[in-house]
């Protein structure tokens, strides 16, 4: 049985059926100010000290990173946009799938305006971890759900993790780090199956040469100048690498050949979800990146056809 | 890909909301790194790592990796530190304790280094949240940092357990001498690296390579090795003695970094284990003892969890079944 366990369309609500008008272009000026954003901020101002100390450099440096400081605020902002439009676009066929969504962006507003408390940041953690989760149910096909679901219970792991330490600077106890390590690594494994299980159905020989291309790059980065890679893949997306480093070179490299195929097959929305999953993280640090990973999440179950229950 | 005109005004007013935002430094997002919270106490802590109230006091786990941005980079031996922080009279307490085998304490021997940690927090100046990689132009971190040599003091104590059969064959100056500024310069001219009374250091920077001691040094603390595992607390009054220092208040919060020096890794310098800011909140709530039942809550959050995906499921799925009916 496909896990189409959704309200039918409701024709009485016009209005949040035309959310999803704003789809498409909000998504590509998500991925695109988000990929500014990190390349500018989250890799160039980290990798700072590699650069000569010319002047003329120099200059360049801190304008590309003053840059990348204007684009966070323009991502975050797109990002909630984004999820609310998600949200509304959800809200005739699964109403009870959205509200979840609805409340994290809430809540987000909340430590805005307050500011972090601990009790807060764990509450906004066990929201995301429920809004994942919840968008499993919107799913249309089984790989389509197994992805999600996938996805989902990594995040879920890592958030009860990330949520637990939180709780502990109130007296808790914290979950052992190993239940985050369990969670990276099924994300690590969902993302090394996304050429299956959300990839186009025919590849090209330059699809794969493309993924390879990219998984000796990664991995040569990771060998390389190892100690660089890492610090960059934890305070980046959040990756302890648990696992063995050649793990997540290959999967950088399915991932990369996934979104090359769903780019060339014309599959640009299903390529944008990928990409703020991937942009969000595992754990997200902050809310903005809170934001790019539960948006990618629901228009990757958005974009699919609304029709009759598939199996695949 | 079909772009509608109201979607690109759309994207059009968020680009500018945000990019004012950005300018003005308007906050649109929240960080949701660890929280470490500092409670009100009733009694003056001690400066003593085994101060009886400690144990009632929350710990949180920060996770630490070798700092890898710099030269020199390395560390990588502790990878983890766990923090308690308490405030009394407007004064703030951070106790530091983590995991280290061997008690480096003499740096004197060319090969030795010494096991030390550092706290980094804002300045107060700063106008928007510095790079925790001792922070950037404009907005500059203030660091306070503790070394087991200079707690222990690098006297002739130290040189003698270095060189138990050292032989000094003149007794050099008179003893008055060499307490004066003219023959101890640095020392005399108030260097805090010649400080042989102070175990923290305040440090201010704002940017790599600009690290230098602060006008005030008015962070202290005191640290303690045993059974494997150093505990070092550090104190400051609120009240920030210039503007390049990080400054306290209850109610507020603030960000705070940790820096810890394994010795007998070789660490010292750039070489050091490094976590990111955690979020530092200074409650006004007074300390109660820990809770008991927080293994009960933890089954109730994952019990709400699952029960609220079930309820999703059931709903969705009566949605579904309603639809096959009205088809039918």
């Amino acid at each position: 049985m496909a896990l189409q366990l959704t309200r039918p369309v409701l024709r009485s609500q016009p209005r949040l059926l035309a959310a999803a008008q704003f789809l498409p272009t909000l998504m590509f000026a998500t991925v695109a100010a988000a990929l500014v954003e990190l390349t500018l901020l989250r890799l160039l101002s980290r990798v700072a000290i590699h650069i000569p100390d010319v002047p003329a450099l120099r200059g360049v440096y801190s304008a590309a990173v003053q840059a990348g400081t204007v684009t966070f605020p323009v991502a975050a902002l797109l990002a909630a946009a984004l999820v609310t439009v998600a949200a509304m676009a959800m809200l005739p066929r699964a109403p009870i799938l959205a509200i979840p969504a609805l409340a994290l962006l809430g809540a987000q507003a909340a430590l805005l305006v307050a500011g972090e408390s601990a009790l807060g940041t764990a509450a906004h953690q066990w929201l995301l971890a429920v809004a994942l989760l919840a968008v499993l149910f919107y799913s249309t096909s089984r790989r389509m759900a197994l992805f999600v679901a996938g996805v989902g219970v990594a995040q879920a792991a890592g958030l009860a993790q990330a949520a637990s330490a939180n709780l502990a600077a109130e007296g808790g106890r914290a979950l052992p780090l190993s239940v985050a390590g369990a969670g990276e690594s099924l994300l690590l494994v969902t993302l090394l199956a996304a050429p299956v299980l959300v990839g186009p159905r025919r590849w090209s020989r330059r699809d794969v040469i493309a993924g390879g291309v990219v998984a000796l790059i990664g991995a040569g980065m990771l060998f390389g100048n190892a100690s660089t890679a890492r610090t960059l893949a934890l305070w980046t997306f959040g990756l302890g690498m648990p696992l063995p480093a050649l793990l997540y070179a290959i999967t950088a490299g399915a991932m990369a050949a996934t979104l090359i195929a769903l780019l060339r097959t014309g599959a640009i929305e299903r390529a944008g979800a990928l990409t703020l999953i991937v942009l969000g993280g595992f754990v997200p640090p902050n809310s903005y990146q809170a934001g790019l990973l539960l948006a990618g999440v629901m228009l990757l179950v958005l974009e699919q056809p609304r029709g009759p229950a598939t199996t695949d | 890909m079909k772009w509608s005109k109201p979607a690109v005004l759309l994207v059009g007013a968020l680009v500018i909301a945000g990019a004012l935002a950005g300018l003005t430094g308007v906050r649109t997002a929240t960080s949701q790194a660890v929280t470490l919270k500092a409670v009100a106490v009733a009694d003056k802590p001690e400066l003593n790592p085994d101060w009886a109230t400690w144990v009632k006091i929350p710990s949180v786990d920060v996770q630490l990796t070798n700092q890898a941005v710099t030269y020199p980079k390395g560390g990588g031996t502790v990878p983890a530190v766990s923090l308690k922080a308490v405030h009394h009279e407007n004064t703030l307490y951070i106790r530091a304790s983590w995991k280290d085998q061997t008690e480096n304490v003499p740096s004197i021997d060319m090969a030795a280094f010494t096991d030390a940690v550092a706290l980094e927090f804002p300045g107060k100046s700063a106008v928007s949240v510095p790079s925790f990689c001792m922070g950037q132009p404009g907005s500059g971190v203030n660091i306070w940092q503790w070394k087991a040599d200079a707690q222990a003091g690098a006297g002739s104590a130290a040189l003698a357990k270095l060189y138990p059969n050292g032989y000094a064959d003149s007794s050099g100056f008179p003893e008055e001498l060499t307490k004066a500024a003219l023959y101890q310069p640095a020392f005399g001219l108030g260097n805090p690296v010649a400080r042989t009374d102070a175990a923290v250091q305040t440090l201010v920077a704002q940017a790599f390579g600009t690290l230098s001691a602060a006008a005030a040094q008015d962070a202290t603390g005191a640290g303690m090795w045993r059974n494997g595992e150093w505990s070092v607390v550090f104190t400051r009054p609120f009240s920030a003695a210039d503007g390049d220092q990080a400054e306290f208040a209850a109610g507020k919060n603030t960000n705070l970094a940790v820096a810890v020096w394994d010795g007998a890794n070789g660490d010292r310098a750039g070489q050091k284990n490094v976590s990111q800011f955690v979020t530092l909140q200074l409650s006004g709530e007074l300390v109660k003892a820990k809770s008991e039942d927080w293994g009960a809550l933890w089954f109730g959050a994952i019990l709400g969890g699952v029960l609220v995906v079930l309820g999703l499921a059931a709903l969705g799925w009566a949605g579904v079944a309603g639809t096959a009916k009205e088809r039918a």
